[in-house]
């Protein structure tokens, strides 16, 4: 079905531009991608990787150079191809595309660190949350800021940061079910905070949370 | 079309302005539009980009699913929304499902990763105003007649967005061709003028 192709070293398999319409299955040998975008590192592929996926399937030309690095030896797939292979096997299916999935998550981080200047902003994940919640908060969207407060919660922060987002969450709270949940959550931090060695401030803030619950039971 | 028995084991309902997840958290589910609009959106310095609004059929939330790892950006209903919510089970169900699922999936990544690549290539243009009308022109729709106007529909803020620019630079710069009479700038989308002229300056 699939053509093997050889690529002595040094040859170009394809240029950015030129027409899709095949992928490339390496069976042995290394191939360098290379993007025309600048700023953009080189990608090297190996054997059992995929080339031309992505401009294939999203009917576009090619978006990168492909160069053989060494000697390489690939299978020329077809779309038709690779349709038939996607809907008789579901592990190929899933294995393509969880391969798309990775170039679109390298893409989208290229994206953000190119909107926010170079600076990364690595925000730690409960860092994150937290910001996206008071974000949400500050916008008057409370249905949203609860969720990511509750979510920043499952984080499992520090007892006094935990204090802080069930202090905000239980203010966004309108179900009894879910006042109900921040309840058992305050309980809980209440315990933590007896045996801290910060008890007074600490059950001092237990406190105005359950007082912010009281009114709403 | 979703088949009903996927839709009753897997179907979830959002209302509008509801999160269907967040950035960071930790993904195990993706996401398959059966009805409505979703946004996909970054926040960042207490603004927020729009990366895509989603629509019937469309597909997301697929990286949290397969790869396992924490979500990228914030997925919001923007109206009433349903969607089959899969994990990595229910993702194999509807692969056997529907034959053509996993090549649909594949073919919407592709597209999406076209446009991450267009839009990666964009930000890495350094001048503002040829930033800015590349974007313009790349989301300019094609006229429903002939001589009829082109049109880009979005509004500048959303502009500025996709650009990752100031608000203020893109209104200046927008200004400037407004004043021209190449773009008219309309609340919700900004109509171009003079193609021709615009994409010359691409050419600079």
């Amino acid at each position: 079905m699939a053509d093997d192709l050889l690529f002595q070293e040094n040859a170009v398999i394809y240029f950015e531009r030129d027409p899709s319409g095949s992928i490339f299955l390496i069976r042995a040998g290394k191939v360098e991608l290379t993007y025309e975008i600048p700023g953009s590192a080189p990608r090297v592929l190996g054997p059992g990787e995929i080339l031309g996926l992505a401009d294939s399937l999203g009917e576009h030309a090619r978006i990168e150079t492909a160069r053989a690095m060494t000697d390489v030896t690939a299978s020329k797939i077809s779309v038709e191809e690779l349709r038939f292979m996607l809907t008789n096997n579901v592990q190929i299916g899933l294995k393509v595309v969880t391969s798309l999935c990775g170039e679109l998550r390298m893409l989208d981080e290229m994206i953000v660190t190119r909107m926010r200047g170079g600076d990364t902003d690595a925000y730690g994940k409960g860092v994150g949350l937290k910001m996206i919640a008071e974000h949400f908060k500050q916008k008057g969207m409370n249905r949203a800021a609860r969720y990511a407060y509750g979510k920043y919660l499952d984080t499992d922060p520090d007892p006094m940061d935990a204090l802080d987002g069930a202090l905000q969450l239980g203010s966004l709270c309108e179900r009894d079910a879910e006042i109900q949940l921040a309840m058992e959550i305050y309980e809980m931090l209440a315990r933590e905070f007896a045996s801290d060695p910060r008890p007074k401030l600490a059950l001092t803030r237990v406190r105005q949370v359950l007082d912010t619950f009281g009114d709403r039971i | 079309m979703i088949p009903t028995p996927l839709l009753e084991k897997f179907g979830r309902v959002y209302a509008a302005g509801d999160l269907v997840f967040c950035e960071f958290e930790d993904g195990s589910e993706c996401f398959v539009v059966h009805s409505g609009e979703v946004s996909i959106i970054k926040i960042s310095g207490g603004s927020e980009k729009i990366l895509a609004i989603l629509k019937e059929g469309d597909i997301f939330g697929e990286m949290g699913v397969l790869e396992k790892k924490p979500r990228t950006a914030t997925a919001m209903a923007l109206t009433e929304l349903t969607v089959l919510a899969l994990d990595l089970r229910g993702l194999q169900a509807m692969v056997q499902a529907q034959p053509f699922f996993a090549f649909t999936l594949g073919k919407t990544l592709g597209r999406r990763i076209i446009q991450s690549f267009r839009h990666v290539s964009n930000l890495s243009i350094e001048n503002p105003r040829v930033r800015v009308v590349d974007m313009l022109l790349w989301k300019m729709e094609e006229p429903k007649e002939e001589g009829g106007l082109h049109v880009t529909p979005h509004s500048l803020a959303e502009i500025a967005d996709f650009v990752g620019l100031p608000f203020q630079e893109v209104e200046r710069v927008m200004k400037e061709y407004s004043d021209l009479g190449r773009v008219k700038i309309l609340a919700d989308k900004i109509v171009i003028s003079d193609v021709r002229s615009m994409k010359r300056l691409l050419k600079l």
